[in-house]
This record gives C-alpha cells, sequence and structure tokens, in this order.
C-alpha cells in the first residue's frame, strides 16, 4: 500500500493529488491519500483527514509514503523507517504561501531512504521508491540531551 | 515540580515538541496551540481557535495567551515556532520571569523564521537543527543536533 498525505495546510495540493490518481489507476498497488481538501479520487481510498492513531496505523502499513515536503510527515516516516517521497508545494501554483518546502528539499536531497521529487512526470517512476532509511541517532539525541540539561541546569 | 508550556502551532512544529518531550519526561506539561483536528487529541492543552483574518483576532490571541501565562505561571517556555509563542515568550520573559527555550523549526534550513527572528533576543537557550542556519543568527543560537 502506498500511503499519500498532505496533511493540514490551509491550501490545496490539488496537484499531487491529481498526478496521483492519475497514477493509481496504472499501477496494482492500494493507494490511500489523505486529501485535506474536498477533492475526489476515483482511483483511490481517500479521506479529508485520517486522526493521529490512523495516520500511524497507515503509515506503519505503507510500503511507501508519499508525502508534501512537510517536517511532520518526514519525521514519522523518519522514525518509522519507512521509505518516503516528498514532492514541495510551490507558491506559484497557489500550494503554500512561500517557497520554504525547497529548503527541506535541498536538504535532504542525497539522505537514504528519501527521494525528493520536484518534477511530478517523475513521480510514477518514484513510487518504485523502496530503499530503507539510516538516520544517525546521535543528530537527535544531542538535541534532547542539550535540552534537558538546559532545563536540569536550573533545578 | 516544575511546570512546562510548550507553544507552537498544530502540525509540523507541534510534531517537533512531541519528539522533543523526551528531554523533559520529569516536568509537568501544558500545551498552547490551535484548535484543530491534529490538536483534538492533546491532553492538558489550550487550544485557541485563530480567525486568519489578522487584526482584531491578532489582539485577542494576545489577551488570551496572556490569560493562560498567568493562569499557569510556567517555569519554562519552550517553542518550536509559529507566531502563537511571541506573546507568550514576551509575556513570560517579562512578568514570569520563565526561562525561554526556542527551537528552530527543522524546515529552516537556510533561512530565519519571523518568529525565531523575533524571540532570538529575549531566548535563554536558543538552537538551530542545521548548522547552516546559524550563519543567519548571532554568538547565542547554537547547533547541537536535529530531529531529521
Amino acid at each position: 500500500m502506498i500511503y499519500v498525505t498532505v496533511s493540514g495546510c490551509s491550501k490545496h495540493f490539488l496537484r499531487l493529488l491529481k498526478k496521483i490518481d492519475e497514477i493509481a489507476a496504472e499501477i496494482e498497488e492500494e493507494v490511500i491519500m489523505q486529501t485535506g481538501t474536498d477533492y475526489v479520487p476515483k482511483n483511490a481510498g481517500f479521506k479529508k483527514y485520517f486522526s493521529r492513531k490512523e495516520t500511524n496505523q497507515l503509515m506503519q502499513k505503507a510500503a511507501l509514503i508519499v508525502a508534501h515536503a512537510g517536517i511532520g510527515t518526514i519525521i514519522s516516516a523518519v522514525k518509522l523507517e519507512k521509505p518516503i517521497v516528498i514532492v514541495p508545494r510551490l507558491k506559484k501554483y497557489g500550494e503554500h504561501f512561500n517557497d520554504h518546502q525547497l529548503e527541506i528539499c535541498k536538504a535532504l536531497e542525497n539522505q537514504k531512504g528519501i527521494k525528493v521529487v520536484y518534477d511530478l512526470d517523475c513521480l510514477k517512476e518514484a513510487l518504485m521508491f523502496r530503499e530503507k532509511t539510516n538516520w544517525p541517532p546521535e543528530k537527535r539525541q544531542n538535541l534532547i540531551i542539550e535540552i534537558r540539561n538546559f532545563l536540569n541546569s536550573f533545578s | 515540580m516544575k511546570k512546562i508550556c510548550l507553544v507552537s502551532d498544530s502540525g509540523g512544529h507541534l510534531e517537533e515538541l512531541l519528539e522533543i518531550s523526551e528531554a523533559f519526561q520529569e516536568y509537568k506539561i501544558i500545551y498552547l496551540t490551535y484548535d484543530d483536528v491534529f490538536t483534538r487529541d492533546l491532553d492538558n492543552a489550550y487550544r485557541i481557535t485563530f480567525a486568519k483574518n489578522i487584526g482584531l483576532s491578532v489582539i485577542f490571541l494576545c489577551l488570551r495567551v496572556f490569560w493562560i501565562m498567568l493562569k499557569e505561571r510556567p517555569d519554562f517556555i519552550i517553542s518550536t515556532g509559529s507566531y502563537i509563542a511571541i506573546p507568550a515568550f514576551y509575556f513570560g520573559k517579562f512578568i514570569l520571569k520563565a526561562k525561554l527555550i526556542f527551537v528552530e523549526c527543522s524546515a529552516q534550513v537556510f533561512t530565519a523564521s519571523r518568529t525565531g527572528r523575533w524571540v532570538y533576543p529575549i531566548a535563554d537557550l536558543f538552537l538551530t537543527q542545521w548548522e547552516s542556519l546559524l550563519k543567519c543568527y548571532g554568538r547565542k543560537a547554537r547547533y547541537v543536533g536535529g530531529l531529521i
């Protein structure tokens, strides 16, 4: 199963949803989408929003996650060690207030387990992506230790 | 038990706060966030409804935040971003004498967030999640690691 999510941004991301729906008709694998809008896909299961629990279950079940380049979803995918394809929302299509999603895409371009897709014509091929992530745990631990030490210095 | 107020937008910013909550398990936690489908299942949370048509609603937002801060009197305020942190940080700093921790969201790789720039001068601990972001801030900002 491929799980597609565009999260809760107040702007739409129809460009991605429509393209995925188009591809879903051509592939065997089941596709489930969180649409965030009233868009009705023809070839995929969908819901406007899934609860935190449902989202977690879908992500665990998924062989691949496809998402906008939002931090919440990327972190969840990394934690579950799921391959993820990210597509940045772009201002010129009215998908966000600015182009800040390009920043995180650039930062993650060479990261194992993540595939950045800038051109939707390459999306179908990207859906074959199944590379596992290999995140170094130190980066995360160091941040947490730093905050804990700061807090504890006042007790 | 010391009290921490976690302030953020819903979505990615909140997700990051939940991720770093490993750092403060032995503290009492309250959340201050916006009301939406992603925040409804949080315990100990103040959820503010925020109309996007700015103007008056900004004043109401600030008043709501001040009132909550006054009622809760947290010892620490921690945020990963979004505007709601600005009134919380300033009120917390100057009225409650709380200690402030700001962690730039990992989406900020090369450019500083607006909230980050607002709270940088008063933050007691200011961390970025990418080394490349340090050039946007002064010497107080530090990079030790990040969630992704």
